[in-house]
């Protein structure tokens, strides 16, 4: 069927052009508002995404066609399962990240809890204090001084 | 610090009020005491001789605490008592009303309007506990084995603790949810009778008190338990003195190191005993315990690896919204957990927002003052709290319990205080006074003598939605009171409220107050007759009544044709045992209860198979129907009423004697 559908110019950070279909960004709350103002609904206009890279973009839209929009809410369970299956190379965690972070700057609800339910999975697969520290990277520096015993 | 805190004495030098201990407290700590003073109980068949000890099986003394029973108190039928003492009907397999029998099953109760949700869900553990019993054997054993004598669809039991004489709990059993997934529908389970015995963990603990959880989701019908055998080596006087001095020596500090390896022993002579231990054992202890250079070595290598592995964006990166959206998910336990590793995690997991709600049911077996007091610093945003099936056996003061209110409670707008032995007077009273923006409040099963809720210590609550006294015992004309107070009433639940209150005058109150009323739940309340049925029929919102063994005693009149006619909005109603219940009515609910789901007719003697068929045909809606003890459905009609409910699709129950009985 020929899609009188309105596409909208998107300019990620690294300059590319992109042209989204209408329906997809209205899933995008960030987007939807500028669209709601006049001044950015003549097809002309670009709107520039600063935050936001290529790749994300691709992986944004991808998510954005598996939701549809007129979805019911769904559990952040199934959005975390969704996840996973539409886009399986987010095994590496920093891809994660990225995706939460553009999540975050688009304002996509779905997204943002989908991916923020999936790193508390892997908060809750740990077993130790140790293996959560390596997950991320990060360092333990707590001394000796903490208040409150352990009272699990 | 909890391990030393409990003894006979402290409890009352904590709590200064002159009411200050309840009958019930009382009655645990009568319990403790025997605990700890076994010595003066005089040789309670304790072969001290023989150190090893021999088998012993026993069976339930008595019962400490139950979260609910179908029956009420001064019955015999279906009571939690039942499961005092050696199994009556087992190995025969039916609904028999000597055994112990809990309030609901399957999960009706979670499809009716007056259905709650849990606070802080992702606390709840895979295999949630719906109801528990806590029961008490004479002698003190190291339990081998813990065998439920299940005499009615078997399948509900998920946990068994067990209560050490170190006064701390040990789950003993737990079902996976896998065993449960597997297990299949309920239909397909065989009919016959259980002696449930799972694989206990291997423990040393000595215990003579034991709980069992519950999970009722799967079950087709309600599940009896007729008795529970506690069977294991019982000890000697010597070992368990032993036990309890070491408990007593030992503080925070030895009791981490012992879960180390290595255990000093820090009795006497501590200057000599760590001179030898620096010169000799030091380098042992740290072989055993992992601490040399190599290992350091390597462990530092590993993380630098892994952080290399890790390029340049880390979780910290994120901005702190997110990442406290990300620990939102996590349940109390890792929340703690992910606030030790880094002074960042530090940080977000102690905010303020993690701590909207509460729910400390799940850790009922650790939550004590401190871990309050703890929560007291960060939850300074609390709105709903769940302190149920706490600070039994004295883990938790009244006084912090009050402190704690008293800091954070008066933005919370629903407080769940189920079973929570602790409660006295004055801690109901301060509910009552720092809590006045509650929308809900459920103090079920605290059925005290003589009753904490009484006078007007809940009279400052104006804005109660939702208010549950289910099992419990309080005073008449607060309960009025608070009928007057709170117009906004939506779901009340009065069960087993016993003799002392008059449902007529209840139920006129609501009639004049409460007409926003959504569920009311009267299951054997007393003196409610056809004038207060009628009362009732002014609430013209109700979807959910529940006058289950209630309006014994008169005939309904046109009672309930008119609760019918007012009230079209009714989805559930259940008349167990009404025996005033005739024909007529049910012509009624067969053409009035159009939106009815679940119906509930057990022991109505005037149904006949003709106005079942009617209420079939005419009730479009209906899920459920329960038919039980209907003595007047001749056993050839079963069938029928089998095939009725397959062509209707409607889960019909039809319990009965079983006829080699009669």
């Amino acid at each position: 069927m020929a899609d009188t559908q309105k596409l909208v110019s998107l300019r990620t950070c690294d300059n590319v052009l992109h042209k989204v279909p209408e329906h997809l960004t209205l899933q995008m709350r960030t987007i939807r508002n500028l669209l709601s103002c006049k001044i950015f609904s003549d097809t002309d206009t670009v709107i520039p995404l600063p935050n936001v890279s290529s790749q994300m973009l691709e992986f944004v839209i991808k998510w954005c066609e598996a939701i549809g929009p007129g979805d019911k809410a769904l559990g952040s369970m199934q959005l975390s399962t969704l996840l996973t299956a539409t886009l399986p190379d987010l095994e590496e965690s920093e891809l994660v990240y990225d995706l939460m972070k553009a999540a975050n700057y688009l304002e996509i609800e779905s997204l943002l809890e989908a991916t923020t339910q999936h790193v508390a999975d892997e908060i809750n697969n740990c077993n130790s204090l140790e293996s959560v520290c390596e997950l991320f990277g990060l360092e333990n520096d707590i001394g000796p001084d903490d208040e409150e015993g352990e009272w699990w | 610090m909890s391990l030393l805190a409990y003894n006979g004495d402290d409890v009352s030098s904590s709590d200064t009020e002159p009411d200050a201990l309840i009958d019930f407290t009382a009655m645990l700590m009568q319990r403790q005491n025997e605990y700890g003073n076994w010595l003066g109980c005089g040789g309670k068949m304790q072969n001290d001789h023989n150190e090893q000890g021999y088998h012993l099986e026993q069976y339930v003394l008595g019962v400490l605490d139950f979260s609910s029973q179908y029956g009420i108190d001064y019955s015999i039928s279906y009571t939690a008592a039942n499961i005092i003492g050696r199994p009556t009907k087992f190995p025969a397999y039916g609904d028999y009303p000597e055994t112990f029998t809990m309030r609901t099953y399957g999960d009706w109760w979670q499809r009716a309007p007056s259905a709650t949700r849990e606070i802080q869900p992702q606390n709840m553990p895979a295999v949630a506990t719906h109801d528990y019993i806590v029961v008490y054997f004479e002698d003190f054993v190291v339990p081998t084995e813990v065998a439920i004598f299940e005499t009615y669809n078997p399948g509900a039991v998920v946990r068994i603790w067990a209560h050490s004489i170190t006064k701390n709990w040990v789950c003993l059993w737990k079902a996976s949810a896998e065993e449960l997934s597997k297990s299949g529908p309920a239909e397909s389970r065989a009919r016959e009778a259980r002696r449930f015995a799972p694989p206990l963990k291997k423990t040393s603990i000595i215990t003579k008190t034991l709980r069992i959880d519950f999970n009722h989701s799967r079950l087709h019908y309600y599940t009896e338990v007729d008795a529970i055998m506690l069977c294991g080596r019982t000890v000697s006087l010597r070992r368990m003195q032993h036990t309890l001095q070491e408990l007593q020596r030992t503080g925070p500090i030895s009791c981490k190191l012992r879960s180390l390896k290595f255990q000093p022993s820090c009795r006497d002579n501590y200057a000599l005993k760590l001179h030898e231990f620096i010169n000799n054992d030091l380098s042992k202890f740290l072989v055993d315990n992992k601490v040399d250079e190599s290992d350091v070595a390597s462990a530092t290598a590993t993380t630098q690896i892994v952080a290399s592995n890790v390029p340049d964006i880390c979780l910290t990166d994120l901005p702190f919204e997110i990442l406290l959206k990300i620990l939102s998910y996590l349940d109390l336990k890792t929340l703690f957990c992910v606030g030790q590793v880094s002074r960042t995690f530090y940080d977000i997991s102690t905010h303020p927002l993690l701590y909207g709600e509460l729910n400390l049911k799940p850790y009922w077996q650790l939550a004590n003052s401190e871990l309050l007091c703890t929560l007291a610093k960060r939850a300074t945003m609390l709105r709903k709290l769940d302190l149920s099936w706490c600070g039994g056996f004295g883990d938790v003061s009244p006084t912090e319990f009050k402190k704690f209110l008293t800091q954070r409670g008066d933005n919370l707008t629903h407080l769940r205080l189920n079973s929570c032995k602790f409660l006295n007077a004055t801690c109901i009273e301060t509910v009552g006074i720092v809590c006045d923006n509650l929308t809900e409040l459920s103090l079920r099963n605290c059925a005290t003598d003589p009753p904490l809720l009484n006078f007007s210590c809940l009279a400052n609550l104006k804005n109660l939605e939702r208010l549950d006294l289910f099992q419990t015992a309080f005073e008449s004309e607060l309960l009025l009171s608070m009928l007057e107070g709170n117009r906004k009433l939506k779901h009340l639940n009065l069960a087993f409220c016993g003799v002392s209150v008059n449902m007529d005058n209840v139920a006129s109150h609501l009639a004049t107050y409460n007409t926003q009323l959504i569920s009311l739940d009267m299951w054997k309340a007393h003196f409610l007759s056809a004038r207060g049925l009628q009362s009732i029929a002014r609430c013209t919102q109700l979807e959910e009544l529940d006058l289950g063994w209630c309006l014994r005693e008169a005939s309904l009149g046109d009672g309930l044709y008119q609760l019918l006619a007012n009230c079209p909005k009714l989805k559930k109603l259940f008349l167990s045992a009404v025996r005033g219940t005739t024909e007529r009515d049910l012509v009624h609910i067969a053409t009035l209860g159009k939106n009815l789901e679940q119906l509930d007719l057990m022991g109505i003697l005037n149904i006949t198979r003709e106005r079942i068929y009617d209420i079939l045909v005419n009730c479009p809606k209906l899920q459920l129907l329960d038919l039980s003890f209907c003595d007047n459905i001749m056993e050839r009609d079963f069938d029928v009423i089998a095939e009725w409910s397959r062509m209707f699709n409607v889960d019909i129950k039809s319990s009965h004697v079983p006829y080699d009985a009669r």
